[in-house]
């Protein structure tokens, strides 16, 4: 017993060393998985504090990209205007009925309300990336909703103060995101994860290889979660090849968001989740 | 002894905050790799050598877990701080700094000499950033991308510890 004291004593700062290095290894699978750690990431009070200054500086130097990306979802929301649509057909009852804004009482509900943020902080460097945001839980953040762009989809709120919200990017190495090719108006789905180190591109799996896809297809989020909304862009196909005795495609998708200069996103509240959920779990 | 105190925390605070905000907000791009520059392990390197290696450790984790919090990495940093801090009293030896010698407290280019400086931050910060690397992939799979981040994460940061060491003037 005493030898084994005085072991300890003369060895105490390797000991301590490898002590440290349990807690700090722990601190990070820890955070992997349950995401929420609040009390270490920068959605903290002081952390989000310091970053909301730093980004009143850098906001001036960025003013020209804000405005492109305000002005092109400007642009996506004329498009859908009714007034912006003209009307070919003689039978305008037909069209009507396409277009939510003319139909009343229950027959159309509000699926997903949007929480307008600016991103604080934004990693693309790790093997599993996040983002904060200016906006928490006063302002209707959640845990696991979705947040999208003018651009596309950017990740999903881990974790959720106040005032602040940290996001799991959408490149990280334990995300999966379902996504839809549309070929010939069908639409194949499959399975999105970021295997590479590139923020420039994810990798698609399991849309099967009797599917005519093309290099630039676009590849949108189909809408089977609950938490990004149907009909949002993710990339366009870069480059894709069925590995042999495969029954599916590699492909390789290049995002259209630039996950590095990102800005303004949207947390996107799904109205209706927690009906689905219920709904879901039944089954199991 | 009161003043070296002051000097260490000065010095703490500063290389926070040259890292979190100057060094976080350059984008290194390598090959397709993201890379970051790390600056802060200089202020485990200048760290009293008459320091007891616990201490060292210690203090290796509460730079880390600090600059843990501005990254969003909780342990990653600090991983490798750790690492630094156990590391840096054999590295003096290694190079040929005499630690029990109290003439010189402040291991700096003023007090050692920059060929010594020099050799004892590369060391340090080489394996500083690999042990990040490891943190952060966190499985020997990716070996290889591990030694390529490190390796072009050392080429970026080491000039800029150097710089830090030319412009910085501690005697004491």
């Amino acid at each position: 017993m005493r030898s084994l004291i005085l072991l300890i004593l003369k060895r105490s700062s390797l000991i301590l060393f490898l002590i440290m290095e349990l807690i700090c290894a722990l601190l990070v699978i820890n955070y992997n998985k349950k995401q929420n750690e609040i009390f270490l990431t920068s959605s903290n009070f002081f952390a989000g504090k310091l970053y909301s200054t730093l980004n009143v500086a850098k906001e001036y130097f960025e003013l020209s990209d804000v405005a492109d990306s305000l002005s092109y979802e400007n642009e996506m929301l004329r498009n859908q205007l009714a007034s912006s649509r003209y009307i070919n057909i003689p039978f305008q009852d037909t069209m009507r009925r396409v277009l939510p804004d003319s139909l009343g009482g229950d027959s159309v509900l509000v699926h997903f309300t949007y929480i307008h943020a600016t991103v604080i902080n934004n990693s693309v460097a790790s093997s599993n990336n996040y983002l904060t945001l200016n906006r928490g839980r006063l302002h209707g953040v959640e845990r696991s909703m979705g947040v999208v762009s003018a651009h596309g989809i950017v990740g999903i709120v881990t974790a959720v103060s106040n005032h602040f919200s940290t996001v799991k990017s959408i490149l990280s190495r334990d995300l999966k995101v379902s996504g839809n090719i549309f070929v010939d108006g069908t639409p194949f789905s499959g399975s999105l994860t970021w295997q590479s180190h590139d923020h420039r591109f994810m990798n698609m799996d399991y849309v099967p290889k009797y599917a005519k896809i093309e290099q630039g297809d676009s590849v949108l989020t189909s809408g089977f979660s609950t938490v990004f909304p149907e009909g949002y862009s993710i990339g366009k196909v870069d480059t894709f090849f069925v590995p042999p005795g495969s029954a599916y495609y590699k492909i390789r998708v290049r995002l259209e968001e630039d996950m590095t200069t990102i800005r303004r996103v949207y947390v996107a509240n799904n109205l209706l989740k927690e009906e689905q959920l219920k709904l879901e779990s039944e089954n199991e | 002894m009161n003043n070296q105190l002051q000097a260490n925390i000065f010095r703490f605070i500063l290389l926070v905050l040259l890292q979190i905000l100057i060094l976080k907000q350059i984008p290194v791009e390598l090959a397709s790799f993201r890379l970051l520059i790390f600056l802060y392990p200089t202020f485990l390197i200048l760290l009293p050598t008459n320091t007891p290696s616990q201490v060292m450790i210690l203090l290796g984790f509460l730079i880390g877990i600090t600059l843990d919090i501005f990254y969003d990495s909780p342990g990653v940093h600090a991983g490798a701080s750790v690492f630094s801090g156990f590391i840096r009293g054999a590295s003096l030896r290694l190079f040929g700094v005499d630690v029990d010698q109290v003439k010189i407290p402040t291991p700096s280019r003023a007090n050692i000499g920059f060929g010594k400086y020099a050799r004892i931050s590369a060391f340090i910060l080489f394996f500083h950033i690999f042990v990040y690397y490891v943190f952060d992939v966190f499985t020997f799979v990716y070996i290889g991308e591990i030694l390529i981040k490190t390796i072009g994460s050392f080429v970026i940061s080491y000039p800029v510890v150097l710089a830090f060491a030319l412009i910085s003037n501690v005697k004491k």
